[in-house]
């Protein structure tokens, strides 16, 4: 009984350091992300835009493996859609999901899964969008969003207090007609502070609230800044939007 | 009725853990508050608790704003809040880390927003209180060791200390009248320590708790009912 009871405690106390050591090492992260963002509160530009999703940015998975600091696999695909119609919604009087129809290859956008984008930014080509139905829609423009690259960081390498995650969002601005007039970028930071997760374990959650709030700076920038910079205005001139400035954001403290 | 006598090491290891017991309890807290205007909370009007969030460091941790919010809402003298979460999402993106006014003037180009203003009054916020400051460890000193010794017990053995200072400041805006009316400040430092005789017996100052608690008491007296004497 006696030896039995020393073994327990034995197996206890091993259990105990190997936690230990363990703990002192980072085995990496994976978090999957899957949140919308709160309807922006901005005036609507007067127009009418089709909002294309292609499969890449749906599917968005950014996978890194940092040396001496394990993987880390940062899953944000499931937000995106949710985030874009949210902040589109409030910033245009009318919004409607549109479909690309390729020529011979209705999948060649999403042939490059890297983080170098979609194959819209190099086509020379109009591009023919369509309502889910087919049918041609309504729209004075069209706006395709793309993850160009993530990027995070972690206290470890920076030996600063905080998780860090940036997303870079490249918005290709067409016409009704799909002629690429321009695009727009948008960096979207997020951080979370490692003191507000304790100890084991905390890479995960920590990420996490990270990844969370580089989505949401991303849908408060685009939704802040849009209407103000050279690209958009360009673009939304270009379209005949009507009422494009029916507020002038002030210049964002960076 | 049996009275067995401790050893003495015994005696001597209880004096030195009643010592360092009475002597962890011991914070030293500091509060200031300087009021630039009266203010006048309405019936149906309520307190929102902020945090800056668009600093590289020293950011206010997330369970010390929790902790004032949850305070200054209950107990004697209760203030109507609301989160900071329900505020900065019924306000997006005004408030968020690189969008939210970090003065008055900045505030007040945001509120003379009529889409803004009317949030505003839809949601009944009147005043803001912005919190900067952090709780930090310092001056650790001592060892302490653990080892599994024969048998596969785990032991430790040593005396470990450190001290934890604890400095907020909390700036009043009022929004209806758009204006700061009063700064808040609430300093907390105390020392902590584990005594390990084979088992640690961890002592901890609990400064970040008194800070709230302080800061929690200096809001509710400087944002309820006003007195003839003032605050």
């Amino acid at each position: 009984m006696n030896r039995n009871r020393r073994s327990l405690y034995g197996a206890l106390a091993a259990t105990l350091v190997v936690g230990w050591f363990l703990g002192g090492c980072s085995s990496g992260a994976s978090v999957t992300v899957n949140v919308s963002v709160p309807r922006p509160l901005v005036e609507p530009i007067d127009a009418a835009v089709g909002i294309y999703y292609n499969d890449e940015l749906m599917n968005y998975v950014h996978e890194e493996e940092l040396v001496e600091h394990g993987v880390y696999r940062i899953d944000i695909g499931a937000s995106q859609a949710p985030v874009f119609a949210q902040v589109f919604d409030a910033m245009f009087e009318t919004v409607v999901p549109v479909a690309r129809v390729d020529g011979d290859d209705p999948d060649a956008e999403i042939q490059d899964s890297g983080t170098e984008g979609d194959d819209t930014a190099s086509d020379p080509q109009p591009v023919r969008f369509t309502r889910p139905d087919g049918t041609p829609p309504a729209v004075a423009g069209i706006i395709a969003p793309s993850i160009e690259e993530v990027q995070f960081a972690i206290p470890k390498q920076t030996g600063s207090e905080f998780y860090e995650v940036w997303i870079s969002y490249r918005l290709d601005l067409y016409d009704t007609n799909g002629n690429r007039l321009g695009e727009y970028p948008v960096i979207g930071y997020g951080k979370a502070n490692e003191a507000n997760f304790s100890g084991l374990g905390q890479a995960s959650p920590a990420l996490n609230v990270a990844t969370i709030w580089a989505l949401r700076d991303a849908a408060a920038m685009l939704s802040f800044q849009f209407r103000g910079q050279a690209q958009s205005q360009d673009w939304l001139a270009m379209i005949g939007s009507t009422k494009m400035h029916a507020t002038t954001p002030e210049q964002v403290a960076q | 009725m049996t009275i067995q006598r401790l050893p003495r090491h015994g005696i001597a290891a209880s004096l030195v853990l009643a010592a360092a017991w009475l002597a962890g309890g011991c914070v030293q807290t500091t509060v200031q508050g300087v009021r630039q205007a009266e203010t006048d909370l309405g019936d149906s009007e309520s307190v929102v608790i902020l945090s800056r969030k668009h600093k590289t460091q020293g950011e206010t941790e997330d369970d010390f704003v929790a902790c004032v919010s949850d305070q200054v809402n209950s107990g004697k003298d209760a203030l109507p809040i609301l989160t900071e979460r329900e505020f900065v999402d019924a306000t997006f993106p005004w408030f968020e880390p690189r969008t939210a006014p970090l003065n008055m003037d900045d505030l007040t180009q945001v509120i003379n927003r009529p889409i803004i203003s009317e949030r505003i009054d839809e949601i009944g916020v009147r005043y803001l209180v912005w919190i900067e400051g952090q709780t930090q460890r310092s001056d650790e000193t001592g060892s302490l060791q653990c080892t599994v010794v024969t048998g596969g017990i785990p032991g430790c053995l040593g005396f470990l200390s450190w001290e934890r200072g604890s400095n907020y400041e909390a700036s009043v805006w009022d929004v209806q009248r758009r204006m700061t009316v009063g700064t808040l400040s609430s300093e907390a430092a105390g020392t902590s320590f584990v005594i390990a005789v084979v088992v640690p017996v961890p002592v901890i100052a609990r400064v970040q708790e008194e800070a709230c608690a302080n800061l929690s008491q200096e809001i509710k007296t400087f944002l309820g009912p006003q007195d003839s004497t003032g605050a």
